[in-house]
């Protein structure tokens, strides 16, 4: 059988955590799921995930650090991020600091996994070249 | 001196041949002295003590005091009072001594005339008298000056306070912010999930059930935006951080929302933005907002079957966009349109229900399109519908700064523009660094860019707040510098390059902020021909 394409979500709101992973389930993705951005990104340097949904605001260690984090590691710095945050001002500097896309919450939950499989298709297609 | 112009003094002289000369020559001069006469100095304390007198005559050696301790000792009992000193020989040293412990003047026995004696009586008086003003003026200063230090004293600590209050403020409407949003991102989540049939077949009944759920959530979710905007704007926390804006983009961001709602009420909701608008400059999420309170509130009140427009159209004279919302509702007559956008005021609709909300909807709007430098208006007729439409200007600066002007208190105090440029920098650079200079900026402050890596500020501070700012600007930069992960923003130079005063017309503020504006391009050409 053919191995399914892991996504990381690191979120530290376990409804939403459970939510996003039955979307990111049903489009056929495996899931691994975080609290904050602690460890992310070893965590993302042993375990290769194809994408990674990087809440902004968290305790603990927030997510603008964790992409840093995961963009300064030569292992990890090619992995896709989507950075979510209900706070529409986190757009910019998500982008600025290396995220690929940016999901403003509410979330739709139909758009946010076609952004992952847009992301992690790309990816594919980057590899395959 | 007494009120007929007399002088009254008080002679402490113990040989009485002397006091006799010094009446004598009193009495031979135009003015009017009145003399008492004390022998020892015990008597002149006692006599210092029950009267008042215009000038002390002494003579320094009395039987129960010497030298300038006499002096000394009268000075001590009456510090206002001149004191003349008697003295019988004529020796600098002398003289420097006397003067040096307090005497005004002093009088030497063998040259005393007549008119040396009185000149040197009444100038005393009148440089005593001039002593005591000025000594009475410093201590009014002074009295003045503690006032001042202490109302200062009082001010920075209340400014501290407020300005904890600010930051306090500031932190609990983005935490309540944030938790009021994350249950309403679970909620719309879970219900788009069971809705999605992604869990299990789901029926008619309660897919229709799960799509008012998700409504009435969206209505919560504009409601806690509203609150936090009202509470923002009130506190003046609210700032607009402008920038070339698609308004179809803005548009499509709310689409699925708006949709479903018009949709669910059996409206026909028409989008007609045409491809050729030009964008606009304004705060993407406060247009946002205002086209969805104005679209939530045309679907709320029209009745089923009828129409909501979304539309928009460039105006080139005014150099703006008119952004509409049409609706088919019931209209509103005169005294309705007077009030609607007052604070929680809803009309009464009897025919639609469940349409409550704070009423917060048109206030908010109406204030939000003013920091995006346009008015709202509404043209309405009862039974046929309304249109609520609001203008936003382009990116052409001047209408920018026209409007901006326009939109400042009227009791603004004084107009500074700034210029602040970075030198050698990337695109991303002037990126970060506008995305960092946005976070100064202040409910009535306009930020632009007109070239890139050069930025102008136009803010209405008063004079002397000006160096504030600048330091407000360099602590801000010092704290976003540290811990930052991507490197250092890039240095930035700062210039105030106009100041109004209170005589100046608007139209000559227009013109200075033209003549700026070029001077900012020319200066940006300037300094990054120099760096290449």
């Amino acid at each position: 059988m053919k191995k399914k394409a892991m996504v990381l979500v690191v979120e530290d709101e376990a409804d939403i955590r459970e939510g996003v992973t039955v979307w990111l389930e049903m489009s056929g993705f495996d899931v691994c799921c975080r609290n904050d951005g602690r460890d992310c990104a070893k965590f993302a340097a042993t375990r290769r995930p194809s994408a990674i949904l990087l809440d902004v605001r968290m305790p603990n260690m927030g997510g603008m650090e964790a992409l840093n984090e995961i963009r300064r590691q030569p292992s990890t710095s090619d992995i896709p991020v989507i950075m979510l945050s209900a706070d529409l001002r986190d757009e910019q500097r998500a982008l600025d600091a290396g995220a690929s896309y940016f999901v403003p919450k509410p979330y739709n939950g139909k758009q946010l996994a076609s952004i992952v499989k847009l992301v992690t298709n790309r990816e594919m297609a980057e590899c395959s070249c | 001196m007494s009120d007929h112009g007399a002088i009254r003094i008080l002679l402490l002289e113990d040989d009485l041949d002397d006091y006799e000369l010094f009446v004598k020559h009193l009495r031979r001069t135009e003015q009017h002295f009145v003399v008492d006469h004390v022998p020892a100095m015990q008597d002149a304390l006692q006599a210092l003590q029950v009267k008042q007198y215009d000038a002390v005559l002494a003579d320094l050696n009395v039987p129960d005091s010497n030298g300038h301790d006499t002096i000394k000792r009268l000075k001590c009992e009456c510090n206002t009072i001149p004191i003349i000193a008697i003295t019988g020989v004529d020796d600098p040293d002398v003289a420097r001594n006397i003067l040096s412990v307090g005497a005004q003047d002093y009088i030497v026995k063998a040259e005393l005339s007549c008119r040396s004696v009185s000149r040197i009586i009444v100038h005393a008086v009148h440089r005593q008298r001039a002593v005591n003003e000025i000594a009475d003026l410093v201590g009014e200063l002074e009295k003045r000056e503690n006032l001042l230090q202490d109302q200062a004293l009082l001010l920075r600590r209340k400014n501290e306070k407020l300005n904890s209050l600010y930051r306090t403020a500031q932190e609990l409407v983005d935490n309540v912010s944030h938790d009021l949003r994350t249950p309403l991102t679970v909620i719309k989540d879970f219900v788009g999930i069971l809705s999605e049939e992604i869990l299990g077949p789901v029926n008619e009944k309660q897919k229709s059930l799960l799509d008012r759920i998700n409504i009435r959530t969206d209505d919560l979710a504009i409601m806690v935006d509203d609150l936090l905007d009202v509470s923002k704007l009130g506190a003046g926390l609210l700032g607009a951080w402008r920038r070339a804006t698609s308004v179809a983009e803005v548009v499509d961001g709310i689409l699925p929302m708006l949709e479903q709602r018009s949709s669910t009420r059996k409206i026909d909701f028409r989008i007609d933005i045409p491809s050729s608008l030009p964008k606009a400059f304004c705060d993407a999420e406060k247009l946002s907002r205002v086209i969805t309170n104005l679209c939530v509130n045309a679907i709320k009140f029209t009745p089923e079957g009828g129409d909501v427009c979304l539309w928009a159209t460039h105006d080139p004279v005014e150099h703006g966009i008119t952004v509409g919302i049409t609706d088919t509702g019931d209209g509103m007559d005169v005294a309705s349109l007077n009030r609607i956008f007052e604070r929680f005021q809803q009309l009464e609709r009897s025919s639609i229900d469940s349409t409550k909300g704070f009423g917060l909807g048109l206030n908010i709007a109406q204030q939000l399109s003013r920091l995006n430098l346009g008015e709202l208006a509404v043209e309405s007729e009862v039974g046929k519908g309304s249109t609520f439409s609001f203008s936003v200007p382009c990116q052409e600066y001047h209408e920018v700064f026209r409007r901006w002007l326009h939109y400042l208190p009227k009791t603004f105090e004084c107009v500074h523009f700034i210029r602040i440029e970075i030198a050698e920098c990337t695109a991303k650079e002037i990126e970060e660094f506008d995305f960092f200079l946005s976070c100064m900026l202040r409910r009535d402050d306009l930020l632009l860019q007109p070239v890139p890596g050069a930025w102008l500020f136009a803010l209405d501070i008063p004079k002397s707040e000006f160096q504030r700012w600048e330091e407000r600007l360099s602590k801000k930069f010092t704290e976003a510098n540290r811990n930052r992960p991507l490197g250092p923003l890039p240095d930035y130079f700062v210039s105030a390059v106009f100041r109004s005063d209170d005589t100046q017309s608007h139209e000559e503020i227009i013109e200075a902020f033209d003549f700026a504006l070029q001077r900012c391009a020319r200066s940006r050409t300037e300094l990054v021909g120099a760096v290449e």
